[in-house]
């Protein structure tokens, strides 16, 4: 009787763990999306490109672009990813996903609140990715990203994005900053914006070209870029809540930047109107630090300081150092801080509190009814903005005169 | 002494403690109730720590006056036999209650960001029978397993709370402090649920720390400790999400990876810190079950500890099966309930003993005994 | 199944006495002392079983022809001669144990030249035979023994006892350098099989006086030689009586080897992290002893074994204290990250390939994703099967001696692993994986908790494979559950980790040399234990 109770518990132990398997699936079962594209449908609500990362190929195989890319139409993203799981040997991974690429129209019709109402929990995507808007088709800012056969598709992306970001000309926002966005009504989001040129000969298509042995810029023509990657970024798209509203230049993206302290370093060109030649003297500008006083009211004002640090890169010939940094101090600041007033203005009229003051004006709330009461529209059009811009001339420090 | 007491250190017993109590305090608050009216939670939560610390030292000072060895024996000398019995139950639920929430919370956040396609009863056949295996083992074996995890735990906590600095905002917490002093109080007063059973679980292993200036020195370290920590996590995570968002959200301390548009490897390691905390969860549940059939056993004058785990571990698996697969409706009615209200039921028999205690004479004989 | 019957029985047998020998948890003013299990009494073959020694040759002749049955035995020589002045005497020896050259010059010579009055053994071995070991017995069985151990036992006619006479002259090996503990600075002596040998060694390095070296016969009817060597008046009393309880209740007839040793004396044998260091290290063994641990030498064997240990004690290597503080710190950091490796990498990398693919970085799941696409077994089957093959490598590489030894590693890592490659047999990152891992354990100083750690490592697989890192981390907190709860003979395995002790030397940095009192707290030494008292 001992063996038999002895024999039924060791079977229970054993099977225990056997029942607890938790659904393992092989990681090259797999085929991992790093960038969704979302487009407006023909026949259903959305035309959904997945860029899929390859992997690795052997280094002698020669294959043009870098990603495996699937395409189809569906009223969500399930409805897409399950038709095209039939058409392939392996299942659609999202927990690799870093950009939602929705083109234009769909971002300016509102399409972002549909088909971003997935479960992210369910599907696995990370609220870290960032929401990209493309002017034209997303399928072909997707294609265009992907050439050059670069396998490490993820890497690319992420170096075109952050490369951009470190120069100032894309704000870069996560999703999770969108749905903040949109529950909290305090802010507006803001996405970068990309393009795709289609007249940009790439590098593989150079080495093809090369291959064949022709001339690899036999077909350029002035004003034509050669290198690189068919698509780049191009600035930054204004929401209101989830709908766009407007878009920023690039450089109109880099005093965005500074308005919201998040711009690192970038470079300004201000045409030189002195008695000299004419010509244009470029600065490098490096985030010093920006502070905000923001008072309440009925007419809420707030005064932006920012603090850059400026290097000459380009001046005209001739100048000397003295004459440029008294030019540098009294030139650059007033006009970066009338660029800035135009870029508030641009995202006014767009109705976007692209820079954030709602974020301060929350500080200044004592309650949760005023918190709850907070009308971000009536907020911005009524706020009055004043930038003021200090430089320091590194130039002249390293120099060791007193500035 | 019983079967696999032993002899617990004070950093032992600090570790255990402060463990359980730091595990309740980041992953088993009841994030609709604390982010109701806004972000204060990162005041409310360590308060609440330190507020379980004040019953827990009069309650000391009152074993010491009778002289008292541990709780077991204090509840069955100053309310009696029944009433003793009666109290240990009552105690004994609010442990089985902080032995249930972390894991049913754990589970449920695996099932639904962590595996896809699993089942609740699979993941938790993981969890649930090491953690009745080191509760078997016996207090020894749970203070030194927590000692060796700690500061693993502490240091996964910190990459992960550091790692995400760049999405911190102030901002998040305005309106300073929005919910009122109403609120924030009932609220405070409510969480002690998740802190006092753990804490004053202490004084049921007083036999193996040895005397009560030992147990009063390792409360007040776990207390101060796991204020510490609570106060660092509920800070993060109000930093990195609006209380609109926190309301509705499972497990916030996980999801601050997710701020940033970062692509760095450390971005990516959430899944790896939240098994971390996991062990951490469980060592606090081995802790919490160990504790209710300590008592169970001492107030029924039991030798051997291991038949009371047992039967403490059934009732712990079936709340967390209850919770897990009942977490709309009737279940999560009774659930809200708990969390607001059930700190009254873990307090009424410790005041009721502490009270006892203060108004009967001291016993000097026993008090000498016990020194 | 009765095995397990039992084990489940003793598992669950409720309300039992507490049992367990405590060394650490006995400091003043605790509960008593738990010592429930009484030893069954020592079987010993020379306990009066066969009777005193005669006064007459002739019958202790007969007796010990009995004994060895000299009739089939050819072994034991039983010689008969005169002294000088007429008196008879008898030799016992075992030919081949006792050296012959010194019973002919040294007794036998000496005594039959003789011719002196003396007639008492205690007489002739004071002034006649020149041996510098000698010992009067009366017990049969103590001559026995002698006889059987290669010593010469003296009988004499009248005299009812005999005299046991050291000849030790059996073959044995000479000191050679250390085969399994290498060290690159620091001696390289190990021990050999022979019992006086490795006292020696060790008395060659411990110079204090208090140095004990308790010999005693192991029970049952094999009578192996083996002895207790410990620090008197440091070494704590109650551990020393633990030990001698423990080896007083062996009865087996195998012959007694320092592995039979330490299976027998340990509890729950079962458990494969070892709980007694076992060292061919005679500086090693002496470190240990003069920090208050007991030693036990077995005679035949070259390993000794030291205990209680620690976790700590079994991944310290010698050689850290021979280095400079900074060096030693290195190697043991280096240490503490290769088992690290060794045990968790081949599950955490099958759980991520599993269930947390999101973890890798695009780089690593491309390579592999490229690296498997032939591969035809799943993936955890792959890690397993390399797994097998590294240890069947290693285990042919162990027995095949010599360069040919070498030659398997050198064939097995790279020709194996590149075929197998190329075959699509095993994919190339699994392949280094299984090789960092592999690599790891054998930095672990402790031949057996290298095997405990490839154990754990197996364990942590199988719990990846089916649970991704919720599995490890179960697996993981149930390792260290039994660590936590295991003891080596009363001291915690994981001390002074947990429990925390007074000791303020770091665990895993290597300490400075000379900290104040060379014993660690939780050994509870004697002077520990006065010094609190004062």
């Amino acid at each position: 009787m001992k063996r038999i109770i002895c024999f039924i518990l060791v079977l229970l132990t054993v099977s225990a763990p056997l029942c607890g398997c938790l659904s393992p699936v092989s990681l090259d079962v797999y085929g991992y999306v790093i960038s969704i594209g979302v487009d407006r449908g023909k026949d259903k609500r959305y035309y959904i490109t997945f860029a899929l990362q390859r992997e690795m190929q052997e280094s002698n195989t020669q294959t043009e672009g870098g990603a495996d890319i699937l395409a189809c139409e569906g009223d969500c993203l399930d409805e897409a990813r399950a038709e095209l799981e039939g058409r392939v040997p392996y299942s659609l991974s999202f927990s690799r996903m870093n950009f939602f690429i929705f083109s234009e129209e769909t971002a300016r019709r509102g399409d972002m609140a549909d088909f971003l109402s997935i479960t992210f929990d369910a599907e696995k995507i990370r609220t870290s990715a960032v929401a990209v808007i493309s002017k034209g088709k997303a399928y072909e800012f997707i294609g265009g990203l992907s050439a050059n056969n670069d396998a490490n598709i993820t890497k690319l992306q992420t170096a075109v994005m952050l490369d951009m970001e470190k120069n100032g000309m894309v704000t870069l926002m996560s999703v999770s900053r969108l749905f903040e966005a949109v529950e909290t009504g305090v802010f507006d989001y803001c996405a970068p914006m990309g393009r795709m040129d289609p007249e940009v000969i790439t590098d593989m298509e150079q080495k093809k070209a090369q291959a064949e042995g022709k001339d690899p810029l036999e077909k350029v023509e002035t004003g034509d870029t050669v290198g690189g990657l068919k698509s780049d970024m191009d600035g930054t798209a204004l929401f209101s809540g989830w709908i766009m509203t407007g878009e920023l230049t690039r450089d109109e993206t880099a005093y965005l930047n500074m308005a919201n302290g998040e711009f690192k370093n970038g470079t300004v060109s201000v045409p030189f109107d002195g008695s000299r030649d004419e010509g244009t003297v470029t600065v490098l500008l490096t985030m010093d630090k920006m502070k905000r006083s923001m008072i309440s009211g009925a007419r809420p004002s707030v005064v932006v300081n920012i603090s850059l640090k400026a290097g000459v890169h380009k001046k005209p010939v001739g100048l000397g150092s003295d004459e440029m940094n008294e030019w540098i101090m009294t030139h650059i600041p007033g006009y970066i801080e009338e660029r800035l007033a135009e870029t508030f203005e641009k995202c006014r009229e767009a109705g976007s509190d692209a820079m954030r003051f709602g974020t301060d004006a929350v500080k200044l709330m004592k309650s949760r009814r005023e918190y709850e009461a907070f009308d971000k529209k009536e907020f911005i059009n009524a706020l009055d903005v004043r930038f003021k811009v200090e430089i320091t001339n590194t130039d002249k420090l390293m120099s060791g005169e007193h500035v | 002494m019983s079967l696999n007491e032993g002899r617990i250190g004070r950093a032992e017993a600090v570790t255990a403690a402060a463990m359980s109590m730091c595990v309740n305090g980041v992953f088993a608050v009841d994030n609709s109730y604390a982010y109701e009216g806004g972000s204060s939670a990162f005041v409310t939560v360590p308060l609440s720590a330190l507020l379980s610390l004040l019953p827990v030292l009069l309650l000391i000072k009152s074993m010491e006056r009778q002289g008292s060895r541990d709780l077991a024996a204090h509840f069955s000398r100053m309310t009696g036999g029944f009433f003793g019995a009666v109290s240990m139950l009552l105690f004994s639920a609010g442990l089985v209650y902080c032995a249930a929430k972390p894991l049913a919370n754990f589970a449920q956040v695996m099932q639904k960001l962590v595996y896809d396609g699993a089942k609740y009863t699979a993941i938790l056949a993981f969890i649930i029978p090491v953690t009745v295996f080191a509760a078997w083992k016996g207090f020894e074996c749970i203070g030194r397993t927590a000692r060796c995890f700690a500061w693993l735990l502490i240091g996964m906590f910190l990459v992960a709370v550091i790692s995400s600095v760049k999405g911190y905002e102030i901002y998040r917490l305005c309106p300073f402090l929005s919910d009122g002093a109403g609120h924030m109080a009932a609220f405070t007063a409510s969480d002690t649920l998740l802190f006092l059973p753990p804490l004053a679980a202490l004084t049921i292993e007083g036999g193996a720390l040895q005397g009560h200036s030992h147990i009063r020195k390792a409360a007040c370290g776990a207390a101060l400790a796991s204020a510490a920590i609570t106060f660092i996590a509920q800070l993060a995570v109000s930093l990195a999400y609006p209380a609109a968002i926190l309301k509705d959200m499972a497990m916030p301390l996980y999801r601050i990876g997710f701020l940033r548009a970062d692509t760095g490897y450390v971005m990516r390691l959430d899944k790896l810190f939240i098994m971390v905390w996991l062990s951490g969860a469980m060592i606090s549940s081995s802790y919490c079950i160990y504790s209710a059939a300590r008592l169970f056993s001492g107030v029924f004058g039991q030798r051997d500890v291991r038949p009371a785990v047992g039967a403490v571990s059934l009732v712990v698996c079936g709340l967390i099966l209850m919770g897990l697969e009942g977490r709309n409706g009737n279940i999560r009615t009774v659930n809200d309930i708990i969390s607001r209200y059930g700190a009254a039921v873990v307090y009424a028999p410790l005041l009721a003993v502490t009270l006892a205690a203060f108004i009967r004479r001291p016993d000097k004989k026993n008090r000498e005994a016990s020194a | 199944m009765g095995f397990f019957a039992d084990k489940l029985s003793a598992l669950t047998a409720f309300d039992k006495a507490y049992d367990e020998f405590e060394l650490t948890e006995t400091e003043p003013g605790s509960p008593d002392e738990p010592y429930g299990m009484r030893s069954p009494g020592r079987v010993d073959a020379a306990s009066g079983d066969l009777g005193r020694v005669s006064g007459s040759i002739k019958k202790n002749k007969k007796r010990l022809s009995e004994l060895f049955r000299t009739d089939i035995n050819g072994d034991v020589i039983l010689r008969g001669f005169c002294t000088g002045g007429g008196q008879s005497m008898l030799i016992a020896y075992m030919n081949g144990m006792a050296d012959d050259s010194k019973i002919n010059e040294f007794i036998l010579k000496p005594l039959m030249e003789y011719e002196g009055s003396e007639r008492g053994l205690d007489g002739l071995t004071e002034n006649t035979v020149r041996i510098s070991e000698v010992r009067l017995e009366k017990d049969m069985g103590e001559a026995v023994l002698a006889i059987m151990d290669g010593l010469t036992v003296l009988f004499a006619e009248g005299d009812g006892s005999c005299a046991v006479l050291e000849t030790h002259g059996y073959e044995k090996r000479a000191v050679s350098a250390a085969e399994n503990e290498k060290v690159v600075l620091g001696p390289k002596e190990s021990f050999t099989e022979s019992f006086r040998t490795n006292v020696t060694l060790l008395r060659r390095i411990i110079h204090t006086d208090d140095l004990t070296v308790e010999s005693r016969m192991s029970g049952g009817r094999n009578n192996t030689r083996l002895a207790l060597i410990y620090r008197e008046g440091f070494t704590n009393e109650k551990l020393i009586k633990e030990v001698r309880r423990r080896l007083d209740g062996i009865d087996v007839d195998t012959p007694l080897t320092s592995g039979i040793l330490e299976q027998l004396i340990e509890k729950h044998s079962l458990f494969p992290v070892p709980r007694i260091l076992s060292t061919e290290r005679p500086d090693r063994a002496a470190s240990h002893i003069m920090q208050g641990r007991v030693c036990l030498i077995v005679e035949g064997s070259p390993f000794a074994l030291v205990l209680p240990i620690t976790f700590f004690s079994l991944m310290n290597s010698p050689e850290d204290v021979y280095m400079r503080r900074p060096l030693g710190t290195v190697l043991r950091v280096v240490r503490y990250i290769g088992a690290a490796v060794s045990v968790m990498i081949p599950g955490y990398f099958l759980a991520l390939a599993l269930y947390h693919q999101g973890i890798l970085t695009t780089e690593v799941l491309s390579t592999v994703i490229a690296s498997r696409k032939m591969v035809f077994e799943p993936i955890g089957v792959e890690i397993l099967l390399l797994l097998i093959i590294f240890q069947m490598i290693r285990e042919a590489g162990q027995r095949v001696p010599g360069s040919i030894g070498q030659a398997i590693g050198i064939i097995g890592g790279l020709i194996m692993g590149q075929a197998a490659v190329t075959a699509h047999l095993a994919s190339s990152v699994v392949l280094i994986i299984v090789a960092a891992s592999g690599l790891g354990n054998f930095c672990i100083p402790d031949y057996s908790t290298q095997i405990a750690a490839s154990w754990v490592r197996l364990a942590m697989l199988l719990a990846a494979w089916l649970g991704g890192l919720a599995g490890m981390v179960a697996a993981s907190l149930l390792t260290v559950c039994l660590l936590a709860d295991m003891k080596s003979f009363g001291v915690p395995f994981l001390s002074p980790f947990a429990p925390k002790t007074r000791s303020k030397r770091p665990l895993i940095l290597r300490g400075a040399i000379g900290l104040k009192g060379s014993a660690d707290d939780y050994m509870n030494t004697e002077s520990e234990g006065r010094r609190r008292r004062v």
